[in-house]
């Protein structure tokens, strides 16, 4: 059993400039699927949950569908719990989202 | 989705002529102290310390993390497109653009920067985020790089290098400025580890 304290800390949010929502601080920064050998559901997932946010959203505005919203909040929980399970016992997943505007 | 574009600002040739005593930092054809590098990032904050940590002042503190003041100006940068000077400004923001937005998601990034130049005494009395907004001046005026991302966004990339003062490399490393092009907003700014994507639309 791995201490938190001795765990890995990925988080998970988007950004502009990167296409995945994966970053470390100290392990290169911004992260990729492939650089944690996520399985193609999982990558497959972060690819369309960036790409909604993407699509959706601006800085600094609300988005145009509170129900796509909500439906993108709780993917990205789902998300952080998945990528979780699969890095395994040495990391901890930190979700953080951004408001509706 | 934006289209790729090699660096098409037009920013002032500059080669100054620095006093190197103390460690210098190089940023494409700019030679600058450690002084003259973070003297730049220096905010709008009146009252804000001479050394480390000014760019934001307590007042200015209070009116973004108290009040919320989303606009409220923290620091103006220059950057140059198509021959034309443009203003970009780091707002206090919230946690999708600026100042807040950097803090909340970047800070961290920021630090271990910091933290790997801080041993060797080049950078002594200066916080994160003293180092993000120098940055941020040098990737809007001097880009190596720029593209459009997302329709209304212009991402810039500067590679930035620490030197001690025997002209020791102690650490360079690429930085990505994020604005947009709809407004005045400056929205991200971190450092990129080599190796990885400079800006992806």
């Amino acid at each position: 059993m791995v201490g938190d304290n001795d765990r890995r800390e990925v988080r998970l949010f988007p950004d502009w400039g990167h296409r995945w929502p994966l970053w470390e601080v100290g392990h290169g920064t911004e992260m990729s699927p492939e650089d944690y050998g996520l399985s193609p559901g999982l990558t497959k997932r972060l690819r369309r949950w960036y790409d909604t946010w993407y699509r959706e959203t601006d800085p600094g505005d609300t988005w145009n569908d509170p129900q796509l919203y909500q439906k993108w909040q709780e993917e990205g929980a789902r998300l952080a719990e998945d990528l979780e399970t699969e890095l395994g016992d040495g990391f901890i997943v930190k979700y953080t989202d951004y408001p509706m505007g | 989705m934006g289209s790729a574009t090699t660096a098409g600002a037009l920013a002032p040739t500059e080669s100054d002529a620095a006093d190197l005593d103390g460690g210098f930092v190089t940023i494409g054809s700019r030679t600058l102290t450690v002084d003259q590098f973070i003297a730049e990032a220096k905010g709008s904050a009146p009252d804000a310390p001479s050394a480390g940590g000014f760019l934001i002042d307590f007042p200015q503190w209070v009116r973004c993390f108290s009040i919320n003041d989303t606009e409220m100006v923290i620091k103006e940068y220059t950057t140059w497109w198509n021959g034309q000077e443009d203003k970009k400004r780091l707002r206090c923001g919230d946690s999708g653009f600026g100042y807040k937005h950097i803090r909340e998601r970047h800070e961290g990034d920021w630090q271990n920067k910091l933290n790997r130049i801080t041993p060797t005494g080049l950078f002594p009395n200066v916080s994160w985020d003293d180092l993000m907004s120098a940055a941020a001046v040098n990737a809007l005026l001097v880009p190596d790089y720029s593209q459009t991302v997302s329709g209304s966004k212009r991402c810039y990339v500067v590679r930035m290098g620490f030197h001690n003062k025997n002209g020791t490399l102690i650490d360079a490393y690429n930085v990505r400025a994020v604005a947009a092009t709809n407004s005045d907003r400056v929205i991200t700014v971190l450092p990129i580890e080599d190796g990885k994507t400079l800006c992806t639309n």
